[in-house]
């Protein structure tokens, strides 16, 4: 009987001190330990950069403010909801603006947390720090109020644009303010920014991909500008302006403008920093959209005809390299490209629904071109205008003037104008830093700024400057404002051209009050479609995510 | 998994290391012989030769298979199947032992005799198998709570490697549902409805005693003896924090004392393609669809020229193959189980092909009269070669697209443009997979040593301890030449992962009879801990055809993951017996988790139950015809737990912004997060009439409280979501199984297995009332949890074939009335009245046999359920993808074309039609079936023929899998309703025992 005993001892010692069970995670860290020391501030801060970076916050923020507007044309169907925030065809479902809006609000209350824990006056660094936890709560709410929100410039007092939530109290769920409650955040967000940065600065490695002083400044020029509050967008510029931080690309170096990582690009001021590898979306990437490049990307959405035409009025203009055809391979008998002859017609006389008509064309003999239809060869015709040579043709006995240019691939029967402004950083085909604000804009908010003032020749010498860049005309020097056009109109037509593909089309359309012109080949034409879309339209805004209702019953939705 | 019975060896004062050396080197002999192409079987001098016949001693008839043995030997036989055996005897004083299933054991001496009968006597329930349970096995009829047992032959009809899905069909309550046809692919198992929301409703799985979680074992089917499943608290409260969702238990073989047979069998088939009742648009059909709407200028009869059939172009018919070995035998001393198996299957889809080899050595050693030892190795390794072919572009694709040149050579539209491709993504995925593949492998030992130690003749310590090691890994290559290639000259992704589990039990377990009480007990402790870590890395720019992240030329990324997990209990139990008519259990169970925090480490979790059996009372005894009647109730609480760290808040670090690592806030604490409570309360009547009948119902209630629910937060919060225990869902059900023998003659058999379970899901309570939405699916009291919420699509507008929904509007006296709109985002998300739970779900397995012929045929049926078809956006979009190929119309739908067609598709628009594509209850669907899992037509080859051959038994077979459904669904398959349908399976197999 003394095995037995020792065995029931020691079962019963076993069992009654067992073991240890405590395990805890691997990867991550308790609040306590984030928050004890400036290090772990720090990491928390980088933290709301990389809610900032996430592919979720950054491609449904590109394609609202780029995929509302007119200079981009869809070459399909797809069945990312992005085609829903291009065709207008809103839908409350919509999985990108449902993350847009829960990283931004994960954005905004990983900032609050900082402002709300760290220490102020510790050392400049750390103001720094929260400084920029201010700028970019305040990026955050001003693309909420954006998209949410009516443009300010319409009753911001009575629109309803987002809640507003400056603390971490998990319990206090505001429900959705007037816009103008988010833009009086906004405002005072960035000044507290500016001034917390001001007595220290990030070493050259850092300045341009975090925030800074200067972007404070940027995003309120910007965000007055918004507001029509001119004098303060334009003091704001002036201030990032006359810094002496930032100057503009020139030549070259400006066409490669989305290849250069971004801390050693002189122009911009700040841009959101994608590492090579580890950032890359591949597909998924903004860029993808755009271009195939290497294989990667879908290439569907291409400039569209009316921006092409804007920018390829001056064909030195350098934007244009911005746009990247992609033509037919191989040559004809004397070793020239393939031509084709190509027109805009009109598909649908009531909605204004355009498309591509192209016939390929052949050079004969004589010298003429020649294309078939309906089994028979027909030539082009020509004549002569200012010492420019027309081609025409006879469609349905009607004289349709047409254009002669190399031949190009085509998907769904519209051409591949690839975009190249969001891809091949670092030749990486589709690595982009998503440039937040660079110098350009400054010129372009101060030129506009200035035109509603009334101010003509200060707006037109800022436009220049942006216009002596990109290698064309200037305007009171080499050409006049043309009678049919207002030099707010010029300023609007140079910041489309400029700030294309950077996600400000949309707003810059529906602030000033214009109505969204889609009467151009683009799939957005399909099923019941809005050609155009007054700035009182609706569908200015989108609607609130339908899971953020559930999950928050207070919010209302948009209309 | 406790053998409650200890054979006891008499012998004593023998070396252990002797026994043990002498022993297994005879084993490992014989299995080095067995399997190196066993010849006849060995070890007997030719001295006599005993024939003679086995019967029945009540009905007399002939008995098959019963195992003869001289005593103290491994010599043995089986009769055959006219109840004959012949046997070598050594010595004329042998002992000759017949043993049988339900039969008492029977010992003869040969005394010199040459021809010795046997009359076998039935033991005193045919039924009173003993059954594996918890920590234990138990007899049938002693049996109080609710579990069923499955032996490893009824398991095995259908051909898969997988025991989830062999299970289907096969038993009341226990629903499996596969969500793929590709090899090697699993079922997922619900028992008795589901009760979690955010943690798994996933079955406890456990292996010869070893809890292995929730996931599926990987474990070679014909390795398994029996597998039981535990449904109620009372049968499942020992394994405690894990175990709401009822316990599935496998047992492996176990030695067999006193045989020597060596199995062999061989299996091969082939699979092809089940498309139900989908079929996709061919050229002309497609061309004929457009013509009704596609206004563009690439649109033109020239299309025609190309008829592609993609579905065509990625199905292959499949080959599918297993061969099994095993040997079971040895000694009163030392027996072993000993099983290699190696199985092969290539989908129907081109170019997925999976394997696996299995070996198992069970090892019982009777060291002494008191102890004995028990070993148990098993492994697998299992390898996928995935080069598939795109199912979904097979869907997608057009057949106006042509996937290869004129010489042959596949097009590349990217670069080959004058083939004018027109599927909406221009690419073709038959380009890349010239070269681009991946590899998975993974490979898991099990290592269990235990044994028990009798303290005393009612007192026995026993002890259990086992290892569980996994090692996993894949590769995905990707070649310079292919087009995801292009961009990094090509590229390749490595990863491997490491698991270590760990596992052991001490138990003290009392077993004593005192007149007609018969009581057993046991107090045991048992620690468990989990150790998992994986490493990933991708490398950039390969030459073609190296397969080594040592060739890349550059690092790309680098990934890893670890996590760790324990638990320890206490365990108290014990069964009551009295005259075996009456029955009471009573379970215990102290456990702590390391998935909780301090304030709830520890839950309790407990069950009792008794049990009657009438059947043994004076006053039914004149009731001849009733064989069985026993009834049993039980009740008792066991629980649920996540898999990470709910009580903890957190920053995730994983996050890294320009290069410096970031922390993101991940979840808010919660330190009061405890268990998932689920009580379970069940009813059973279990009975047999005229020894033709068996009929058991089962009546339960299961409450499944303090959810653990991942609360979704606003995002204001600046989270997505908190773990908080909220809320009640209760499943109650009845399910009920009958087994008639209908025909029960000598030669002709023919007995029916039916099944069928009904439950209910009704959410009780949710935190204040709040209904959780996801996708299409909200939950809210009152209501089964998997109900559809959605916009509920109304009709075609007969008139101009808009699409409508209805919309519920209140006006200002606060009346809802119900409108109907063709705005997609005017429409109201509402309660579809439909779920995705079945009524009933069941099955019927016919076992018919004709002298040496058996037929088996086992029906599956699922009735009730819905799911939403979700691919039918793409391929039936009313033109919303021109470029995708559509669906044809099933059976009873029409298009609108003209005003006044009363049609179930609206007017197809280039574009699409006011998003009729987008989710509704348009795509809703029946997908309720019933399916002819399998039908097997098998030979048993006659005595005479065996004898000549040597072989003790030989069975060949013919079987087919899934050859029939019944379904409204539209698409390929309801079971998955996924794009990989299971597949059809025929396969002709071969059985030899020797």
């Amino acid at each position: 009987m003394k095995n037995i005993k020792i065995i029931i001892l020691a079962l019963v010692t076993i069992g009654f001190v067992g073991c240890d069970i405590d395990r805890l995670p691997f990867q991550d860290l308790a609040d306590e330990q984030v928050f004890s020391s400036e290090l772990g501030l720090e990491g928390a801060a980088l933290g709301t950069y990389a809610i900032l970076k996430q592919n979720t916050f950054m491609r449904p923020y590109h394609f609202h403010g780029e995929y509302g507007g007119d200079n981009i044309a869809l070459s399909g169907a797809t069945t990312d909801h992005l085609y829903f925030m291009y065709n207008f065809q809103h839908v409350p479902n919509n999985y990108h603006l449902n993350s847009l809006w829960t990283d931004s609000y994960r954005g905004i209350i990983n900032s609050n947390k900082i402002i709300e824990f760290a220490e102020r006056g510790v050392s400049s660094r750390m103001d720094h720090l929260i400084g920029e936890m201010f700028y970019l709560r305040a990026f955050f709410y001003h693309t909420l109020v954006n998209i949410w929100g009516r443009p300010y410039t319409q009753n911001p007092q009575g629109n309803l644009g987002v809640p507003v939530k400056t603390d971490t109290d998990r319990y206090n769920l505001p429900p959705r303010a007037p816009v103008a409650a988010s833009y009086n955040l906004i405002v005072e967000d960035l000044k507290a920014a500016a001034n917390l940065m001001k007595g220290y600065q990030r070493p050259a490695s850092e300045y341009r991909i975090y925030a800074s002083r200067e972007a404070a400044w940027a995003l309120l020029s910007r965000v007055y500008l918004y507001m029509e509050e001119n004098d303060l967008a334009i003091a704001y510029a002036d201030s990032v302006i006359n810094s002496g931080k930032f100057s503009l690309l020139q030549g070259e170096a400006f066409t490669k403008y989305p290849t250069f990582v971004p801390e050693d690009n002189a122009e911009t001021i700040f841009a959101c920093r994608s590492l090579k590898d580890e950032d890359n979306y591949h597909w998924f990437a903004v860029g993808g959209m755009y271009a195939r490049i290497d294989g990667v990307g879908w290439g569907e959405m291409y400039a569209s005809q009316p921006y092409r035409d804007l920018v390829g009025r001056y064909p030195q203009d350098l934007r244009n390299q911005f746009i990247n055809p992609q033509y037919a391979a191989g040559t004809d008998a004397q070793g020239n490209p393939h031509m084709w002859i190509t027109y805009i017609a009109t598909t649908d006389q009531a909605l204004q629904k355009k498309m591509f008509v192209t016939y390929n064309v052949t050079q004969n003999t004589e010298g003429d071109w020649t294309y078939t239809k309906g089994g028979q060869t027909h030539v082009v015709q020509t004549e002569e205008e200012n010492g420019e040579t027309l081609y025409y043709i006879f469609e349905n006995n009607v004289k349709t003037y047409v254009k002669l240019e190399r031949r190009m691939l085509m998907r769904n029967g519209y051409p591949l104008y690839y975009v190249l402004k969001c891809s091949n950083q670092e030749g990486q085909p589709q690595l982009w830093s998503p440039v937040i604000s660079r110098l350009a804009e400054l010129y372009l908010n101060r030129a506009e700024a200035y035109a509603k003032q009334g101010n003509e020749a200060a707006a037109l010498n800022n436009i220049n400057v942006i216009r002596q860049r990109a290698g064309i005309p200037l305007f009171g020097l080499d050409i006049q404002v043309p009678p049919s056009q207002t030099v707010l109109e010029i300023v609007l037509e140079e910041r489309r051209l400029e700030l294309a593909y950077e996600a400000h089309r949309r707003y810059d359309v529906f602030r000033n009050g214009l109505t969204l012109d889609r009467r151009y080949p683009g799939t957005h034409d399909r099923g019941t479609p809005l050609m155009t879309v007054s700035p009182d339209h609706p569908r200015v805004v989108e609607f609130i995510p339908e899971a953020q209702i559930l999950a928050q019953p207070n919010l209302e939705q948009n209309p | 998994m406790e053998n409650t019975i200890l054979n006891v060896f008499q012998r004593k004062n023998q070396a252990v290391s002797k026994v043990l050396g002498s022993q297994l080197l005879a084993i490992l002999i014989m299995v080095v012989v067995l399997t190196s192409g066993f010849a006849s079987p060995a070890f007997a001098m030719q001295q006599l030769t005993v024939t003679g016949r086995v019967v029945d001693a009540n009905t007399n008839e002939s008995l098959p298979g019963v195992n003869v043995v001289i005593k103290g030997t491994t010599i043995g036989a089986t009769t055959d199947i006219s109840g004959s055996f012949r046997i070598e005897v050594v010595s004329p004083n042998a002992i000759l032992v017949f043993s049988y299933i339900g039969y008492e054991t029977f010992e003869i001496p040969v005394d010199g005799r040459s021809i010795i009968n046997a009359a076998l006597t039935p033991s005193i329930d045919l039924l009173d198998e003993i059954i594996v349970v918890a920590y234990g096995t138990v007899a049938r009829s002693n049996l109080t709570g609710s579990a069923v047992a499955i032996s490893g032959d009824d398991l095995k009809d259908v051909f898969a490697p997988r025991v989830s899905t062999l299970l289907q069909s096969k038993v009341a309550g226990v629903y499996a549902r596969s969500g793929s046809g590709r090899p090697g692919s699993t079922a997922a198992i619900n028992i008795r409805g589901k009760g979690s929301i955010n943690t798994t409703n996933a079955p406890l799985w456990v292996v010869d005693g070893i809890a292995l979680g929730h996931g599926e074992p990987n474990i070679n089917p014909a390795d398994i003896e029996s597998i039981t499943v535990l449904k109620d608290a009372s049968a499942t409260a020992l394994y405690g924090s894990r175990a709401a969702n009822g316990v599935i238990l496998i047992q492996t073989k176990t030695p067999e004392k006193g045989v020597s047979k060596l199995n062999m069998s061989v299996n091969r088939g082939f699979t092809t393609l089940s498309q139900g009742n989908f079929s996709l648009m061919d050229s002309q059909e497609l061309y004929d669809y457009h013509s009704l709407w596609n206004n563009s200028n690439w649109f033109n009869s020239s299309l025609l020229g190309s008829n592609t059939d993609w579905i065509d172009i990625a199905t292959q018919v499949g080959v599918a193959q297993e061969y099994n070995m095993s040997y079971n035998g040895g000694t009163e001393r030392v027996s072993a189980f000993v099983s290699g198996s190696y199985y092969n299957e290539s989908g129907a889809i081109k170019g997925y092909d999976y394997e696996r080899y299995s070996a198992i050595i069970n090892l019982n050693i009777n060291a002494t009269d008191r102890l004995t030892l028990r070993a148990n190795l098993s492994g697998n390794m299992t390898n996928t070669d995935n080069r598939e072919h795109s199912l979904y572009n097979a869907y997608t694709y057009l057949p106006w697209d042509k996937p290869y040149k004129e010489d042959g050579s596949i097009i590349l539209p990217e670069v080959d443009t004058e083939y004018n491709w027109l599927g909406r993504d221009q690419s073709n995925y038959l380009y890349n997979l010239q070269w681009n593949y991946g590899l998975g492998r993974s490979s898991i030992f099990r290592l269990n040593i235990g044994g028990d130690y009798k303290i005393t003749d009612w007192l026995t310590f026993s002890s259990m301890n086992n290892v569980n090691l996994g090692f996993g890994g894949s590769e995905w290559y990707t070649d310079p030449r292919s087009t995801g290639g292009w961009a990094t000259n090509g590229g390749l992704y490595g990863a491997s992962s490491f698991s270590r589990d760990r596992f052991t039990n001490q138990m003290l377990r009392f077993t004593n009879n005192f007149g007609a009480h018969a009581v057993n007990a046991f107090v045991a402790w048992e620690f468990a801990d989990t150790h998992y870590e994986d490493i990933s890395a991708t490398g950039h720019g390969i030459t073609a055809g190296l397969s080594v992240l040592n060739t890349t030329a550059s690092a790309a990324s680098v990934g890893g993951y670890k996590l760790q997990t324990a638990r320890q209990k206490l365990l108290f139990s014990t069964q009551y017996v009295f005259d075996n008519k009456y029955m009471a259990t009573l379970s215990l169970n102290r456990e702590g988790s390391s998935s909780f925090g301090d304030e709830n480490k520890y839950g309790n979790f407990w069950s009792f139950s008794g049990g009657w059996n009438l059947h043994y009372e004076e006053f039914m005894s004149n009731l001849g015809w009733l064989n069985v009647l026993k009834l049993t109730a039980s009740y008792g609480q066991v629980g649920n737990s996540p898999s990470a760290f709910p009580h903890l808040g957190y920053y995730e670090l994983t996050g890294q912004y320009a290069g410096n690592p970031a922390a993101r806030p991940y979840q808010p604490a919660n330190p009061f997060v405890r268990w998932e409570r689920t009580t379970t309360m069940n009813f059973a009547v279990e009975t047999r009439v005229f020894n033709r009948l068996t009929a058991n119902i089962d009546l339960y209630q299961r409450n499944n409280a303090g959810l653990l629910y991942y609360v979704p937060l606003s995002s204001m919060t600046g989270y997505t979501g908190i773990w908080e225990n909220i809320g009640q869902i209760n499943n109650k059900g009845l399910e009920m199984s009958l087994v008639p023998e209908i025909v029960k003659t000598k030669d002709f058999q023919w007995t029916v297995n039916f099944n069928i379970a009904f439950n209910r899901n009704n959410v009780a309570e949710l935190y204040e009332g709040q209904p959780i939405s996801s996708g299409n699916i909200r939950i809210e009291e009152g209501r089964d949890m998997d109900s559809y919420y959605m916009r509920i699509w109304h009709s075609v507008n007969p008139g101009n074939g808009d699409p409508l929904w209805e919309r519920l509007v209140t006006n200002s006296d606060d009346v809802q009335n119900l409108e109907i709109t063709n705005t997609y985002a005017n429409a109201s998300l509402q309660f579809a009245g439909l779920t995705s739970s079945p009524d009933f779900t069941g099955g019927l397995i016919n076992n018919i046999s004709y002298k040496n012929f058996a037929l088996n045929a086992s029906i599956g049926f699922v009735q009730g359920v819905y799911l939403y078809h979700s691919d039918r956006q793409l391929f039936d979009s009313d033109g919303n993808y021109p470029t995708f190929n559509h669906m044809n119309l099933a059976k009873d739908w029409s298009r609108w074309e003209k005003p006044g067609d009363i049609a179930t598709h609206p007017k197809p628009i280039m574009g699409g039609n006011r998003d009729a594509n987008r989710p509704s209850t348009r795509f809703l669907e029946n997908a309720s079936y019933l399916r002819l899992r399998n039908v097997t037509l098998s030979y048993q080859l006659p005595a005479h023929l065996l004898q000549l051959a040597g072989f003790r038994q030989t069975r060949i077979f013919v079987s087919a899998d899934n050859m029939l459904t019944i379904t409204q669904w539209s698409g390929m398959d309801p079971e998955t309703a996924a794009l990989y349908p299971l597949a059809k399976k025929f396969l002709v197999g071969l059985n030899i025992e020797f």
